[in-house]
């Protein structure tokens, strides 16, 4: 009987054993949707086995990040895991690039004098402070994938921002469309874009408190680049009408609005039924393939 | 003669609990060998194991539970039933043997504690353990590079605030018992009158607290005020506070229960 507690016991400790070797579901997601800054510098970090550098944008630029996967943070090297989401930075690359992205943004929180979140908003809220030494601000930090690197920089320096995109809804399954979406950005094609440069080479404006009785049509279109990786953070296009003319606008200056011909409207009013056939349920593929209005990136070449 | 009467208490707690516990950590076991079998997208899985930890967390739950219930029984049959015409006339003081078995129900409380994080640590077996451990060691890392040597100070207040504060509760279920036993009939159900007045009054002063502080807001953002500038300090009047709290109402419940014990002691 001794004999046979003995053997029992020895297996349990062997299966313990086994056991401590495994992993779960949880801490794999965990660490796969966790990256880490090479040191403290946060020049540099690593995410999947891949290098990512730290590129400075001019101002107001940022890279085309439409949607991301949440919950994704950045922490420095000695900070577990588990406590990835308290302690580190969020972080966003782009849905449609989810395994190895080429371009990752970090909204980084300053904190100036405290160890803490929860102590700095404490301060923000009861400490003494002046509008000039506010405790906690955010910090965006841009990092390209190490091979990308160079490619993205001389995008970055050259910064021509002659592009347009807009951002189109797609479902992951058409056939299933409550199950998931996102938007896609989408590079306009050369004659969309010239009828926005046609607008914009007008001289004469009109202020929006010209004009009455506007509509507005649902369509987001942000200057970029032909790669379609920077795009301008602080504005974005606009279309409207007063029943009788259409104007294009950029939203940090709505007191220029850009005359567009009827002609030219046709152009935009397709593309503001494209933004629309969502109802449809319709993917991408079906707009690369039928919407004459949207042409494909440049690629980037390292 | 009082080791003989905590090792006698011992026992019975022993006999009680133990298997309760053990059950405990068997429970745990099974939960992590459960998981072994994890599968992504698996309702039948998802079933299997939710029900798993509805299990465990429920063991965990009655556990704690019956240490208290034990620790009440074993007080009431030993010292107001027919265990109490033995237990009075041993060679015993009533202080020592309120303490005897305020002793061993501590020993007990801090045992099922024990065998709780015993049964986290099985049932998380593996790198998420490790995990678990390292983030703990972590924040208990960044707590000492800000508050230094405090930090040792506040782990101490902090143990001896549990310490105290299960004292104090366990003083009051032996100062409810002794006042329910006071009557000449139904000593249970005047033992339980006697903890929802005890309750009713405690909610009564967190009442009047709460109508104190919202209806003067600037005392509120006063003491915030005070508490972001001394952090520090705030944290250990919180601490002491509480143990001196504790404290206080134990003693209070310990000298009333030994007068009972002592004076109006009825086994009938």
């Amino acid at each position: 009987m001794k004999r046979f507690f003995k053997i029992v016991a020895l297996a349990l400790c062997i299966a313990l054993l086994g056991v401590t070797l495994c992993s779960c579901r949880y801490l794999d997601e965990a660490k796969a949707n966790t990256a880490v800054y090479d040191d403290e510098s946060m020049d540099s970090l690593t995410f999947r086995g891949y290098q990512y550098r730290k590129v400075d944008l001019p101002n107001g630029l940022g890279f085309i990040i439409s949607e991301s996967k949440l919950g994704c943070s950045v922490t420095l090297p000695d900070v577990p895991v588990l406590l990835s989401g308290s302690f580190g930075d969020s972080m966003y690359y782009d849905a449609a690039d989810e395994e190895h992205p080429a371009v990752i943004r970090v909204n980084g929180v300053n904190i100036n004098r405290y160890d803490s979140r929860l102590e700095a908003s404490l301060a923000d809220d009861y400490g003494d402070y002046t509008a000039d030494t506010r405790d906690i601000y955010t910090v965006i930090r841009n990092y390209v994938r190490e091979d990308r690197y160079e490619a993205v920089k001389k995008i970055v320096e050259k910064a021509e921002l002659n592009h347009y995109c807009t951002f189109i809804r797609v479902f992951d399954d058409p056939t299933v469309p409550w199950e998931g979406s996102k938007y896609v950005p989408t590079l306009l094609d050369e004659a969309t874009t010239e009828v926005i440069r046609r607008a914009f080479s007008n001289q004469s404006t009109v202020s929006w408190n010209d004009l009455a009785d506007t509509e507005w049509y649902g369509i987001f279109m942000n200057p970029c680049d032909e790669t379609l990786t920077l795009t301008d953070n602080n504005r974005f296009l606009q279309l409207l009408t007063n029943g009788n003319d259409y104007y294009l606008f950029y939203s940090d200056d709505v007191n220029r609005l850009y005359h567009v011909s009827d002609n030219d409207f046709q152009v935009m009013r397709k593309l503001y039924k494209m933004c629309e056939s969502d109802l449809e349920y319709m993917d991408i593929n079906y707009y690369r393939e039928n919407a004459d209005m949207i042409s494909n990136p440049t690629e980037i070449t390292p | 003669m009082v080791k003989k009467l905590i090792k006698y208490n011992f026992a019975s707690y022993l006999r009680l609990l133990l298997p309760v516990q053990l059950i405990l950590l068997g429970i745990a076991a099974l939960n992590r060998l459960i998981q072994l079998f994890e599968v992504s997208d698996s309702t039948v899985y998802d079933i299997i194991f939710g029900s798993s930890v509805f299990l465990y967390v429920v063991s965990i739950i009655v556990c704690l539970v019956l240490t208290t219930i034990v620790a009440i029984v074993r007080f009431y049959q030993g010292m107001y039933t027919n265990e109490g015409y033995l237990s009075h006339t041993l060679p015993v003081t009533p202080s020592q043997h309120i303490l005897s078995k305020l002793l061993v129900s501590l020993i007990f409380h801090i045992g099922s504690l024990a065998a709780v994080f015993l049964s986290f640590c099985i049932a998380t077996l593996g790198e998420f353990n490790i995990e678990l451990f390292k983030a703990g060691g972590y924040l208990l890392g960044r707590f000492y590079s800000h508050y230094h040597a405090n930090t040792v100070l506040y782990i101490l207040e902090f143990l001896l605030l549990l310490l105290i504060g299960t004292m104090s509760e366990l003083l009051m279920l032996y100062f409810c018992i002794s006042v329910g036993q006071l009557a000449k009939k139904r000593k249970v159900l005047l033992a339980f009158g006697v903890f929802f007045g005890l309750y009713f009054i405690g909610q009564i002063f967190g009442t009047v607290l709460l109508i104190i502080f919202t209806t003067n807001p600037w005392l509120m953002d006063d003491l915030a005020r005070w508490a972001v500038h001394h952090m520090t300090a705030f944290y250990h009047v919180l601490l002491c506070g509480g143990i001196l709290w504790f404290a206080v109402l134990g003693t209070i419940f310990f000298l009333i229960t030994r007068r009972i014990m002592s004076n109006r002691l009825n086994l009938t």
